[in-house]
């Protein structure tokens, strides 16, 4: 849980008081030295040029340490400039900063219970901060906030999705390039998945559909994520984590860049009008769950030297950790940048010995009585990523198998027939398997299944007009595809706007021609 | 044809008055053939210099670093440099690049100048290839240890093997494999059926026994027959068609490496021309840098003339040039695409959070060299040699800002992240510089250093006409 970031702010192993961009802006011109506000580099003084405002500098969030202050109470904090944060707030969160914990909590955050009066009141007022002149690294691991106006997060306000249900297909490079699936554009989505050769290539591919191939897979699998339904709540990265034995590489490691969730939450903040190198304060906040996307024509498949990630039968893009001898190719070609390399020996050795090598310790035993049996334990020097809980996908088509075995013996032994099996006995029923990040989705927001079975929910879902690839003009047909976000905005609110601060973002990028306020009104 | 026109030379001819060619010899003050045996010949059987020993016992040193950043990388894990998740390719990639490029010269030299019979290629030819030899061994330390499980590198062969997995032809690296593994035993090759005149002469010359035996032995019988020479020759001819083809294609296949991904940045077409007069740029850079000490210390400005820098500095230029072009077109391409990520890719690389390595790469790449369309300067043999320097730096950058600007910044800006260097990732490329100067030391003293017998055949007295002009 240490190292699930805060789904805002998305630190790790730390809290931090967040303050309000205004205290910031305030406190940064009272204490120059202070390095709250990023500092703009080459040709962002002026506005559009380079995005360096919207990155911690060097990558590591050096947060400046203050002293919060309230009634008799003091403690210190390091200070996170929170966008959409109401002028001269700040936020403290409870729970970390323990004095009596283990190993694990030792040294992580402040303690923030200090502050609380004994009434009950978790709101509080007439507190002041003085810079103490130190700093402390916190491990965050999203570096950068803001989405560049680029067609990641596709929103629109909900009379707008009125008039055009389809606008997440109007976006990105894809909507003005020529067809992802060419000719087979228009097909159905079961006859793409089942039938369209994976790509040109210039090597003869097996012909793995239902009446060429004994091999072909039954089932194709897919996904999608609903983006108006998550609420970025991180259950999905923590369930994966325990479920797949992810393991938790410390806040050192986080630090370098080497966290290996197989899911992760992007967070990002949209404004009004970015006013060049300034944090914004009025922000819409938009998540987006970014696992493997199994893409069908995958880019880490054909860089592979060894053929360790090749695609399965039924449309997983699979990663044979026992090929894989760890050149990274896979995970540069990677546009989500889903793939996590093992750098060290996570699993074996302890986070504090990592750089000790053969010397260090190993880790106790205790920690690998709570791997999941199902799931191989990885080595170091090897890449590894979300596989759709593979595992569970093998449980429920064995189980299916022996079932559907067990019935037809059973109709065997009444009608005095030979036993055969038929493709239809050995689907399984929609629905049965579970991703561990759709089981625990508060909101349904993931559903994984089937899409070669226009009647499973995912297939359903699919063909919803909101669904969308993200970055589908690379052709990479991804199985994990995303329901646009649609917000309601209440008219009468002092902050509505007519469209998505994320969308006016993409379409003033790739319509620079139209400027301006009247802008938003209108985009179709 | 030429009895027509001496007959009757054109009319413009009375009134211009060209100037008459002057044709500058290849080896100056009028040397005799013994002259050349003696001087290439005297640097290896002289006692060995002082300097030698405290050059080569440093180098050692140094070389340990590399022997002992790559126990630890091994030992430990990759995760001692400072490759992170968006940047999974740091300096090992750049380093390889950098090294596989500096080769590039000596293949260039020895075989596409000896097809176009360049004669001044004869003095450098044996020390750039000697280099080129040396460039790919510390290249290949690169991409043989970023690898995440090094015991298993040879999977990238092409073995039978019991499970019948085959290497996946489709990927640049696998292609990397067979273009530098043949790029390496070709440049070996060439070398040393060069050298094996040189060591009949070495072992004709020799004293002691071992000198009898080792130049012996790589003699391989040279008895400076009539057919050896043919044999020779046409052999020599036909490595060097053979090179000629992969002083394009390696770096091609190395540019391949970024051109395939389908990063922004990395996935364009330029890649294999630009990479290619990036390498041979590279490869003249550090030419120049071995050649001018190594000229000075054993005093050899009679083989090594003014003309052999001029012409080293003008390719320098060109390429130099070339490169500078590829640069604006990148720029320009990405504008013209109109692709909005890869427009980004390249206002980063310029104005973003690497944008000093840009800059760094812009000035000793392009702007550098500029200043050897001065003669005074192409003169100025010191000049030359930071210069030269120079150039090396700003290569090592271009394949630093290329590598890391696209991987730290691509697609979604959630993964973007910055890469910086561990001690171990400088340790041990710096390592490499000793292990090169120890190979390359040991050239020195134990190798002919210039192909006598080419260097001979280039000077007037082996012209059976005596210089008269026919």
């Amino acid at each position: 849980m240490q190292e699930c970031p805060d789904p805002i702010s998305k630190l790790t192993w730390d809290n931090a008081l967040l303050i309000s961009p205004v205290l910031a802006k305030k406190l940064q011109s009272q204490y120059p030295n202070l390095g709250l506000i990023p500092e703009p580099t080459m040709l962002n003084k002026n506005g559009q040029i380079a995005p360096d405002a919207a990155d911690f500098n060097g990558g590591r969030q050096n947060a400046p340490v203050a002293t919060l202050s309230l009634g008799d109470c003091s403690v210190d904090v390091p200070l996170y400039v929170q966008p959409g944060l109401a002028d001269f707030t700040v936020v403290a969160t409870i729970g970390l900063g323990r004095s009596q914990i283990g190993r694990v909590g030792q040294g992580s955050g402040y303690d923030a219970t200090q502050l609380l009066d004994g009434s009950g009141a978790m709101v509080l007022s007439g507190a002041t901060l003085s810079p103490t002149g130190k700093f402390k690294i916190l491990a965050n691991v999203q570096e950068h906030w803001s989405m560049e106006g680029r067609a990641i997060v596709r929103e629109a306000n909900a009379d707008e999705y009125v008039s055009d249900p389809a606008f997440a297909a109007h976006m990105g490079a894809e909507s003005h390039s020529p067809p992802m699936w060419g000719k087979d554009q228009k097909k159905s989505l079961q006859e793409k998945v089942t039938s369209t050769p994976r790509g040109n290539s210039a090597y003869e591919h097996p012909d793995h559909t239902y009446e060429k191939s004994d091999i072909f897979g039954i089932h194709q699998w897919g996904m999608t994520i609903d983006l108006n339904q998550c609420t970025g709540c991180s259950a999905c990265v923590v369930a994966c984590q325990s479920e797949n034995n992810i393991p938790v590489v410390g806040k050192d490691q986080v630090l370098r860049g080497r966290e290996m969730h197989w899911i992760r939450l992007d967070r990002y903040f949209s404004s009004p009008a970015r006013e060049g190198a300034e944090i914004p304060s009025d922000v819409q906040v938009s998540f987006q769950g970014v696992a493997c996307m199994h893409c069908e024509t995958a880019p880490c498949e054909s860089v592979c030297p060894v053929n360790a990630t090749v695609h399965d039968e039924e449309g997983l893009n699979a990663m044979a950790y026992n090929r894989c001898v760890g050149t990274r190719y896979c995970a540069n070609n990677c546009p989500y940048k889903v793939r996590r390399f093992n750098f060290f020996d996570w699993n074996k050795r302890k986070n504090d010995e990592l750089y000790q090598g053969p010397v260090g310790d190993r880790n106790d035993g205790l920690v690998d009585l709570g791997k999941n049996p199902d799931v191989t334990v990885r080595m170091r020097g090897v890449m590894e990523k979300c596989t759709y809980c593979t595992q569970r996908i093998q449980e429920s088509k064995i189980k299916t198998k022996i079932k559907a075995q067990q019935d037809a013996k059973y109709s065997a032994s009444s009608s005095g027939l030979d036993t055969t099996l038929e493709i239809k006995d050995l689907k399984v029923t929609d629905g049965t398997i579970k991703t561990a990040c759709q089981q625990v989705c508060p909101s349904d927001a993931i559903v994984f299944g089937d899409v070669s079975d226009p009647n499973s929910e995912v297939s359903k879902l699919k063909s919803n007009p909101r669904d969308y690839s993200v970055l589908g003009y690379l052709n990479t047909r991804p199985r994990t595809t995303f329901l646009a976000k649609v917000r309601n905005p209440n008219p009468k609110m002092p902050d509505f706007s007519s469209s998505p601060h994320a969308a006016r973002e993409y379409h003033d990028k790739a319509h620079p021609s139209h400027h301006g306020d009247e802008h938003g009104a209108n985009h179709h | 044809m030429a009895d027509v026109q001496e007959a009757h030379p054109p009319e413009i001819m009375e009134k211009v008055k060209p100037a008459p060619w002057k044709e500058v010899p290849l080896v100056l003050n009028n040397r005799s053939f013994g002259w050349v045996t003696d001087k290439i010949c005297g640097v290896v059987e002289s006692k060995t210099p002082t300097w030698w020993w405290w050059c080569f016992i440093m180098a050692l040193c140094v070389a340990s670093f590399t022997g002992m950043g790559l126990v630890y990388l091994v030992s430990t894990g990759v995760g001692v440099w400072g490759n992170n998740n968006p940047v999974n390719w740091g300096w090992a990639i750049v380093n390889f690049v950098f090294w596989i490029g500096i080769g590039h010269a000596g293949t260039l030299i020895s075989a596409v100048l000896c097809l176009l019979k360049q004669k001044w290629r004869t003095s450098i030819n044996r020390a750039s290839e000697a280099m080129t030899v040396f460039a790919v061994l510390c290249a290949g330390i690169f991409p043989l240890f970023h690898v995440g499980r090094v015991w298993f590198a040879w999977w990238l062969f092409p073995l039978p093997n019991a499970n019948a997995i085959w290497p996946q032809f489709r990927s640049p690296l696998e292609w990397d494999v067979f273009a530098v593994s043949t790029y390496a035993t070709v440049s070996v090759l060439f070398w040393y059926m060069g050298m094996i005149p040189d060591m009949a002469v070495l072992r004709d010359r020799a004293k002691e026994t071992w000198r009898k035996y080792f130049y012996g032995f790589f003699a391989m019988g040279w008895r400076n027959a009539n057919n050896h020479w043919r044999n020779f020759e046409m052999a020599y001819l036909l490595l060097a068609g053979l090179s000629t083809p992969l002083v394009l294609s390696v770096h091609t296949i190395v540019s391949f490496d970024f051109a395939v991904a389908n990063l922004p940045g990395w996935h364009t077409t330029i890649f294999p021309p630009y990479f290619v007069a990036g390498a041979i740029f590279s490869g003249f850079g550090m030419v120049l840098t071995l050649l001018l000490p190594v000229r000075a210390v054993y005093g050899l400005h009679d083989l090594i003339t003014q003309k052999h820098i001029d012409n080293m500095c003008k390719i320098t230029l060109a390429t130099g040039s070339l490169v500078g072009y590829a640069y604006a077109m990148e720029f320009f391409i990405a504008w013209y695409g109109a692709n909005s990520y890869e427009g980004f890719a390249f206002i980063n690389r310029a104005f973003g959070n690497y944008w000093w390595s840009y800059w760094i790469m812009v000035s000793c790449n392009v702007i550098c060299p500029q200043l050897f369309w001065f003669k005074k300067i192409r003169e100025n043999t010191p000049l030359v040699w930071i210069i030269s320097i120079f150039v090396n730096v700003g290569m090592w950058f271009e394949r630093f800002v290329i590598a890391n600007t696209t991987l730290s910044r691509d697609f979604l800006p959630s993964s973007w992240g910055y890469y910086s260097p561990t001690v171990v990732d400088i340790f041990t490329f710096f390592g490499t510089f000793g292990f090169f100067s120890v190979l390359f030391l040991l050239f020195l003293r134990f190798l002919p250093l210039m192909p006598m017998c080419e260097v001979k055949s280039v000077m007037p007295q082996a012209d059976p006409h005596g210089g008269e002009k026919h």
